[in-house]
């Protein structure tokens, strides 16, 4: 029996709160109890991470230290949340100065940070701690081939050196999960390239284009599905296929790896929160009978 | 048409062995219907196919072969002569045969290879080619086996760091030096320099050694403010004439091999960046020059150089520009390491570049270093150069970052030209007394890039270091040792053969006209003043063979021996009209 | 910045000073490796979609010593993070990072692209990011999902955070 601080970061519990529920359901089939972490803050991703490099360190080192103090190693199903955990991590293990600097502030709620907490990405998980074998056995409701396109996301699975997710240039842990559930993993052109959704602050324009270059690489390859492993990229994908430069073409459901793997392993719809997803993933989920 | 000189008495018996080269041309060529073919020709005692000719069972079926049928003539269509004919002349030599009675016909490279797709076509050919061969072996002839001995000593010319490497080379394996160096005193440029890159050291700590190495040695002699006057002879037998440029005193001697390492010259740029308005703006090479000095002084007035820049690419790769086009190789490494070493003495120092190539043995890692120790790297387009001014003693430097697509400007202290590395100004005396070809960039000609990088066309006459092309020191003293081992090849020989196959006149039918001679490229045919009126003679060792002065000869008075009229109009002939036994008729 | 080549007539004189401040800041330190290959910008996908955004041509700038410019502009702040430049470098050269010191020294003398700006000051007074879109609906969709409702999202730390490294101009 595993357990994981579960650190769901801002985004998810109020935009995709399917993926949240969906994550905790399908990892407690495998036997991991993820446990909620109380009385936390923001990572610091992308808005402090730019401007104060310390006070950047110091949130996500709190959550760091709020993990070590239950006991326990950090998941992250967002993208940017475990990008940023693993980089501050990777730097607080480094510099003895920074990490003074944040214990300092740390010590008056009585919380340190030691280093003793791993952070790992839902991903990780799936191939580190419930190995592919596992999945394989579980699976009771297979898809009959129906094709997804699997996007990583850029906060997944780069710098390697320091978040050691999967290959940068060639990731295959979402895609063998797709096959594994028994889908056809259907690769495409820029598979690594990034969904645009960090552009839209500063620019929306470009942003879209980012995201509808993706989708329109995906849409040559005739995919059924978009299979996410991050909250920010899966509202990205969803939303630009609204937006202007969409066009007239169908949409392409996008859906987060534990709701598509769920109705596999023969787990309820509903627990899933797969009718929260805003293109409607009904091809996908009659794909298998 | 010419008299044969040695008309063959003898019945042409030939041989005519078709090789299968594995697939290489039996794939293409049927082999054995030009085998067949061969077998009805005119003077073909026995013709055959065989797997491998060059191989050992190959060799072997020859030599059974002229041994059994008494041949006297042996046809190998095989691959190009280029591969084996030295192979197949000597295998004929072990039976007693001269090797120029022995022919190679080409079914390779010029057949099966370059019409793979027409098989049919491809044999035609073939069969066309190997009937040429044969009517020109019945009428080849047998040509004696010359050679000419070597002297054992070897003229170096240029007393650089090159000559003086190869001089030690040669006379360490027990062999005579000559060594003549314009100039007062030994060393070359590298003596000049104080700075060398890297480490810092003089180039005076680097060449004393050597110079005083080289006077110390009995085998080398040495002659300071001198150049070769004049140098006639071949290969083996030199005749050189050196004189003393300041007592106008020449004295002859005798080499059996030169080695040419007259160097280079750093390409001075009047009218580029302001290059003579400013003591301030100086070459790479007059930095180098400089006196040693823990500071870096400006030229002018002495004071410390705070901004320091350096341009690349001055008087090279300038497309259009006779002499200038080529790239000079050392620069950009030479200039990073220099950036690099004396960054700490200055407040900034700036490489305005073309391109970057730092590509040798630790280079990349002198462009790295250079960059982290601050140095500022900036790329200025082809087509529009940074523009230098000098006013009151100020330079004012201003350009175009293609990178960061900005309008530069900066007043540097001093301003570091990365010139060109071009030959010296007496380059055209040198090759015209040598007999060398330069190429475009000015600097003598290898006789083959690749496969002969430092022997030239002139047979005995080795070149190296910079005289060939640019590059820096280093790769300067790698060509020394390189032509040291040929010319030391050479002589330890004692004796080279040369070939035979050279051009012969005949003196009753010389009309004096000199055509001849200016028409030979290597100065092999000559007039023999000593008979009224002169006749033509040919200087056999100088001979390539080359047929010039035969094609330009009126009176017909010039024969290519293995190439006579005779011999090639056979070859018409056979392909023109095919002897009626090889289509099938009935004898002539 | 805005301004085409054609206008901008005044020259620069390039110094390494910027290069040297930024080498000594927090994920500026490779600056220097840089060797101006453009493996970068080619791989950038704000670069694809935009003419205005050239990674090569930004850290040329930083390296010609452009502080004005580059501090004063919104290109440092276009850089998405996605590392795909830095998994491409072959000089082992962390753009991100590199933008990310910029922007600091830039945040520091007072230029900030108002988003930014914004969101700093929301999640620093939140504690996180999205308090103003959590409504009764997405209190439902929780509540229908088993999931607790109560985000319990602590902002003590995080104004903490503000007073030590916000206030006003001494944010280190």
């Amino acid at each position: 029996m595993k357990e994981f601080a579960y650190y769901t970061g801002c985004t998810t519990p109020v935009r995709l709160p399917g993926y949240e529920a969906a994550v905790k359901v399908v990892l407690e089939k495998f036997g991991i109890i993820l446990n909620p972490m109380k009385d936390v803050n923001c990572c610091g991703a992308q808005y402090v991470e730019s401007v104060s490099h310390v006070a950047f360190m110091a949130m996500s080192g709190r959550i760091l230290a709020i993990a070590e103090q239950m006991g326990m190693d950090v998941l992250a199903i967002c993208g940017a949340c475990s990008g940023s955990l693993k980089m501050v991590k990777h730097e607080l293990d480094r510099d003895s100065e920074l990490r003074d600097e944040v214990n300092a502030i740390l010590e008056e709620e009585g919380l340190k940070y030691t280093g003793k907490s791993k952070v790992k990405h839902l991903l990780q998980v799936f191939r580190e701690d419930i190995g592919y074998n596992a999945v394989e056995a579980a699976i009771i409701r297979p898809y009959n081939g129906i094709r997804l396109a699997a996007h990583y996301g850029c906060h997944v699975t780069r710098p390697p050196e320091i978040v050691q997710v999967d290959d940068p240039e060639n990731p295959t842990i979402i895609d063998r999960l797709i096959e594994i559930a028994g889908g056809t993993a259907v690769d495409y052109t820029g598979k690594t390239r990034c969904c645009g959704g960090p552009m839209l602050a500063m620019d929306e324009e470009v942003a879209n284009k980012i995201g509808i270059d993706k989708i329109n690489n995906i849409r040559a390859e005739n995919v059924e599905g978009i299979v996410t492993a991050c909250v920010f990229c899966d509202i990205q994908l969803t939303q630009i296929q609204f937006g202007g430069d969409a066009g007239e073409a169908e949409k392409i459901p996008v859906i987060t790896l534990p709701q598509l793997l769920g109705p596999a392993l023969g787990i309820d719809f509903d627990t899933l929160g797969i009718s929260l997803t805003k293109i409607s993933p009904q091809k996908i989920l009659e794909a298998h009978q | 048409m010419t008299q044969a000189i040695t008309e063959t008495t003898e019945e042409p018996r030939i041989g005519v062995f078709v090789c299968h080269c594995g697939h290489n041309i039996a794939g293409t060529v049927d082999v054995a219907k030009v085998a067949k073919m061969a077998g009805k020709l005119p003077g073909v005692i026995y013709s055959t196919d065989e797997m491998f000719m060059c191989s050992d069972a190959g060799q072997v079926l020859i030599k059974d072969k002229v041994e059994e049928h008494k041949l006297n003539r042996v046809v190998v269509a095989s691959c190009s002569p280029r591969m084996h004919e030295p192979t197949f002349r000597r295998v004929v030599e072990e039976v007693g045969m001269n090797r120029y009675l022995f022919e190679q016909v080409n079914l390779r490279e010029h057949v099966s290879w370059c019409h793979t797709r027409e098989p049919e076509r491809a044999t035609e050919k073939a069969e066309d080619l190997v009937r040429m061969s044969v009517a020109r072996a019945a009428k080849l002839q047998h040509l004696p086996i010359k050679t000419v001995d070597v002297t054992p000593v070897t003229l170096v010319v240029g007393g650089g760091i090159v000559g003086l490497r190869a001089s030690l080379d040669i006379a360490d394996r027990g062999f005579d030096v000559v060594l003549v160096e314009k100039d007062s005193k030994l060393g070359g440029h590298v003596a000049k320099w104080t700075h060398l890159f890297p480490d810092d050291v003089t180039g005076k700590s680097i060449i004393n050694p050597l110079v005083k190495e080289v006077k110390k040695n009995k085998r080398i002699r040495v002659f300071l403010n001198s150049k070769v006057s004049d140098f006639d002879g071949y290969i083996g037998n030199f005749d050189v004439t050196i004189k003393n440029l300041k007592t106008e005193k020449e004295e002859k001697v005798e080499a059996g091999t030169v080695i040419v390492a007259t160097g280079f010259e750093s390409f001075q740029p009047e009218g580029y960046y302001g290059y003579g308005e400013s003591p301030d703006i100086l070459t790479l090479a007059e930095l180098q020059e400089l006196p040693p000095s823990d500071e870096l002084l400006k030229p002018s007035d002495g004071k410390p150089v705070k901004k320091l820049v350096f341009i690349g690419c001055v008087g090279s790769r300038e497309p259009g520009k006779k002499g200038h086009e080529h790239c000079s190789r050392h620069c950009c490494s030479a200039t990073a390491t220099a950036a690099r070493d004396l960054r700490p003495r200055v407040e900034e120092a700036l490489v305005l570049y073309q391109d970057i190539r730092t590509y040798g043995k630790g280079h990349e890692e002198f462009h790295r270093m250079a960059r982290l120790e601050h140095v500022i790297y900036s790329k200025f387009p082809r087509d529009r150069k940074p523009e230098v001014t000098v006013e009151k003693g100020k330079i004012n430097l201003k350009w175009f970052d293609i990178l960061s697509e900005d309008e530069l400007t900066i007043q540097p202290d001093m301003l570091v030209l990365a010139t060109a590395m071009i030959p010296p100004d007496d380059v055209a005396e040198t090759a015209k007394l040598f007999g060398l070809t330069r190429s475009a960039d000015g600097f003598f000609n290898p006789e083959h890039i690749k496969l002969a990088p430092l022997t030239t066309h002139t047979a005995g006459v080795m070149i190296a270091g910079t005289a060939q092309a640019a590059k820096n020191a280093s790769e300067a003293v790698i060509d020394a040792s390189g032509a040291a081992a040929k010319a030391v090849g050479l002589m330890a020989r004692g004796k080279v053969e040369i070939e035979s196959t050279v051009a012969h006149v005949y003196p009753e039918l010389c009309s004096s006209c000199h055509t001849c001679v200016s028409a030979c490229p290597y100065g092999a045919i000559a007039m023999d003043e000593t008979r009224d009126p002169p006749v033509a003679f040919v200087t056999e060792a100088k001979c390539h063979g080359c047929g010039t002065c035969a094609a330009g000869c009126p009176s017909s008075a010039i024969a290519m021996y293995h190439s006579t009229d005779d011999q090639i109009i056979a070859m018409v002939e056979a392909f023109l009209c095919p002897a009626p036994e090889a289509e099938g008729g009935g004898a002539v | 910045m805005d301004e085409t080549n054609e206008q901008v007539q005044l020259k620069h004189t390039p110094s390494s000073t910027f290069a040297k401040e930024i080498e000594q800041e927090p994920g500026g330190e490779g600056i220097m490796k840089c060797i101006q290959c453009g493996m970068c910008t080619a791989s950038c996908m704000v670069a694809r979609m935009t003419e205005r955004y050239r990674p090569r041509k930004l850290i040329q700038k930083i390296l010609l010593g452009k502080r004005e410019e580059v501090l004063n502009s919104e290109l440092p702040w276009l850089c998405m993070t996605c590392r795909l430049c830095e998994e491409r470098c072959q000089e082992d050269v962390d753009l991100a990072e590199i933008f990310h010191a910029v922007r600091e020294v830039a945040a520091r003398e007072g230029y900030i692209p108002s988003v930014f700006q914004n969101t700093i000051d929301k999640v620093l007074e939140d504690g996180w990011l999205l308090k103003d879109s959590y409504t009764d609906f997405e209190e439902d969709d929780r509540d229908d999902l088993g999931l607790e409702t109560d985000l319990g999202w602590n902002n003590e730390f995080t104004k903490k955070l503000k007073k030590r490294y916000f206030a006003g101009g001494d944010a280190k």
